[in-house]
């Protein structure tokens, strides 16, 4: 009891950190994802774990489940009544679903159906007034595709290989976990229904002390990546305006150092404070991250990085297609690879997209072009391991030469092939419609850009300056009741204090910098 | 085969494959990274092909193969049964 109090002591002490940093802007608990609630919310969702996890604390062990289930009650009803009552039907309904021995395959399309139809109702680009009048429906929509669904697929997978029906307690603390209430987990995190359960249970105070680490180092990173961003270091911001003045002397090493600081480090730091809230309750979860950098190849990287959504992939995508192949294994492993990039991470991260800009025309292009490539280089990699089997430790120059080189292929795919893409597809099309409208004068000028501002806004329905863009065009085309309606939109979309800070701009980053990539 | 002779065989089996030469019972021969995704596919063929066991996905979820003792738990179950 005195260790899980000492512990307990610790969380709350380094939550009011956490508290006090976001507060003044030195790290945001969750910088890569949107959360349903205003920044008003946080301090009160803060207050409310530290609460809670005293009271866990003090409780015995055969309460704890209970103790977790009001607190996750408790701290959704403060973000949303809604969520709660139609996410405990849900939930319900999921269990007699999942365990009715229909065949499994059947049973996937309730959840797959309730993420369509909520993204069909957040769509803000076909029914904006439905969204601006109604904005529970883009909250019920975010909170699904960032904290249910990859959950929901876990819990199929378990249910398709063996797991016997859980009570209807377990499968509500499951979904219901306070903690993902605070900081979605979306892919950073994606435990099993045992290992919450029995976390819970157990309430082991080493776990929870592991949690206290996580989490300040998670700040850390978090801290570091905003002091570069404040004094100006920020490598990417940097980046772009090398790429747009063609400076490549410039761009290519700053593409090498954006790589770690952003899709390594930021990823990482979010991934501790994940873990770390997990473990701080006493779910033992697994790292997301285990220092890809350090990956001596690709298909090391792969391993080490954002373990948790890897491990669902390769249940539910490597494993069966790689199973079947078994006796072909470099088919296997290319066709495996092929299976889990294309047919897995892509379909996996556009509702994410769809939900966070309220729009279907959201497809993750730069996430498709990356997989293809890391496709052709995980395949070869998992191929020449194949062959090289006995693993050799070299001297050490060899071994950073293979980091450099690992670094140097995995950076190539991201900035090289899915920055790129993203930039061309998504990001120049509508510098270059900003820049033509900017010298409009005429309507015929108007009305030629229309087509273009219109598809523009719906890609993005909740960016305010498309639709005044769009607005200033109806206008010059002489129909003020179009350019009214859109005006009438974005202010409702700015005022709703959910959706205005939907996108908080994290470490103090330039705008421009961040539109290039949305992940 | 007594328990003893299968465990030996086993371990042969993980170190023919790249792990290390002596594994111990409990060791998780994935997380420890002993084996991976490709030295399970070939796991899974010795053991279809030496011990005549099916192995299917639910095994490999439930961690049946994750290390040498419940490697040998299986094919003791499945050898009983076929």
């Amino acid at each position: 009891m005195r260790q899980r109090l000492s512990a307990w002591l610790g969380f709350a002490a380094i939550m009011t950190v956490a508290g006090v940093l976001h507060h003044l802007g030195w790290a945001s608990l969750v910088a890569w994802a949107p959360r349903p609630f205003s920044e008003a919310m946080v301090p009160w969702l803060i207050a409310l774990l530290v609460v809670g996890h005293g009271i866990i604390s003090l409780v015995p062990a055969r309460h704890r489940m209970s103790a977790m289930l009001a607190l996750s009650a408790i701290v959704w009803w403060r973000i949303s009544p809604a969520l709660v009552v139609g996410g405990a039907a849900w939930v319900l309904a999921l269990r007699r679903v999942l365990w009715s021995g229909a065949p499994r395959a059947l049973t996937l399309g309730f959840p797959i159906a309730t993420l369509v139809a909520l993204l069909i109702v957040c769509d803000a680009a076909h029914f904006p007034r439905l969204v601006a009048h109604h904005p529970w429906l883009w909250i019920a929509a975010t909170t699904f595709a960032l904290n249910g669904f990859l959950r929901t697929l876990v819990l199929w997978h378990q249910a398709r290989t063996g797991l016997p029906r859980p009570s209807r307690r377990e499968l509500l603390v499951y979904f219901g976990y306070a903690p993902f209430a605070l900081v979605p987990p979306y892919m950073l995190a994606l435990p099993r229904l045992g290992v919450v359960t029995d976390g819970i249970r157990a309430w082991d105070p080493a776990v929870m002390r592991s949690g206290l680490r996580w989490i300040g180092y998670g700040l850390g990173v978090e801290v570091t990546l905003v002091a570069l961003g404040r004094l100006g270091l920020d490598p990417q911001p940097l980046l772009i305006d090398a790429l747009r003045a063609r400076a490549w002397p410039q761009a290519i090493p700053l593409a090498l150092i954006v790589y770690p600081v952003r899709a390594v480090f930021e990823a990482c730091g979010a991934g501790a404070l994940v873990v770390g809230l997990c473990r701080t309750s006493g779910v033992a979860l697994a790292p997301a991250f285990d220092a890809p950098l350090l990956a001596r190849g690709v298909a090391d990287w792969w391993r080490r990085y954002n373990i948790a959504f890897r491990g669902l992939l390769v249940d539910l995508f490597w494993m069966p297609v790689a199973l079947r192949l078994r006796r072909r294994p470099i088919l296997a492993g290319y066709l495996g690879c092929a299976v889990v990039f294309l047919c897995g991470s892509v379909p996996l991260h556009w509702p994410k997209q769809a939900a966070l800009h309220g729009s279907p025309w959201t497809f993750p292009w730069s996430t498709a072009a990356e997989s293809v490539v890391m496709t052709l280089l995980v395949g070869t990699a998992l191929a020449l391991e194949r062959r090289r089997r006995r693993p050799t430790t070299p001297a050490p120059w060899r071994r950073w030469s293979q980091r450099a080189l690992t670094w140097a292929m995995v950076c190539g795919a991201i900035l090289g092939v899915g920055y790129q893409v993203d930039y061309r597809v998504r990001i120049a099309p509508w510098e270059r419609l900003a820049e033509r409208g900017a010298s409009v004068m005429t309507a015929t000028e108007a009305a030629a850009l229309l087509p273009a501002a219109r598809s523009a806004v719906a890609e993005r329905p909740f960016a305010t300056e498309r639709r005044i863009f769009l607005a200033r065009l109806l206008l010059t085309v002489d129909d003020p009741v179009g350019a009214l309606d859109e005006l009438y939109t974005a202010a409702a979309f700015a005022a709703h204090p959910a959706l205005a800070s939907a996108r908080p701009l994290p470490h103090g980053r330039a705008p421009d910098s961040r539109a290039t990539r949305t992940r | 085969m007594t328990d003893d002779a299968l465990h030996a065989q086993l371990r042969t089996h993980v170190r023919d494959l790249g792990g290390p030469p002596d594994v111990a019972d409990q060791l998780d021969l994935f997380a420890t990274g002993a084996l991976k995704s490709m030295q399970l596919l070939e796991l899974v063929n010795r053991l279809e092909d030496d011990y005549q066991v099916r192995v299917d996905e639910r095994d490999i979820s439930a961690g049946r193969l994750r290390t040498i003792a419940s490697l040998a738990t299986l094919i003791r179950e499945r050898g009983s049964r076929t």
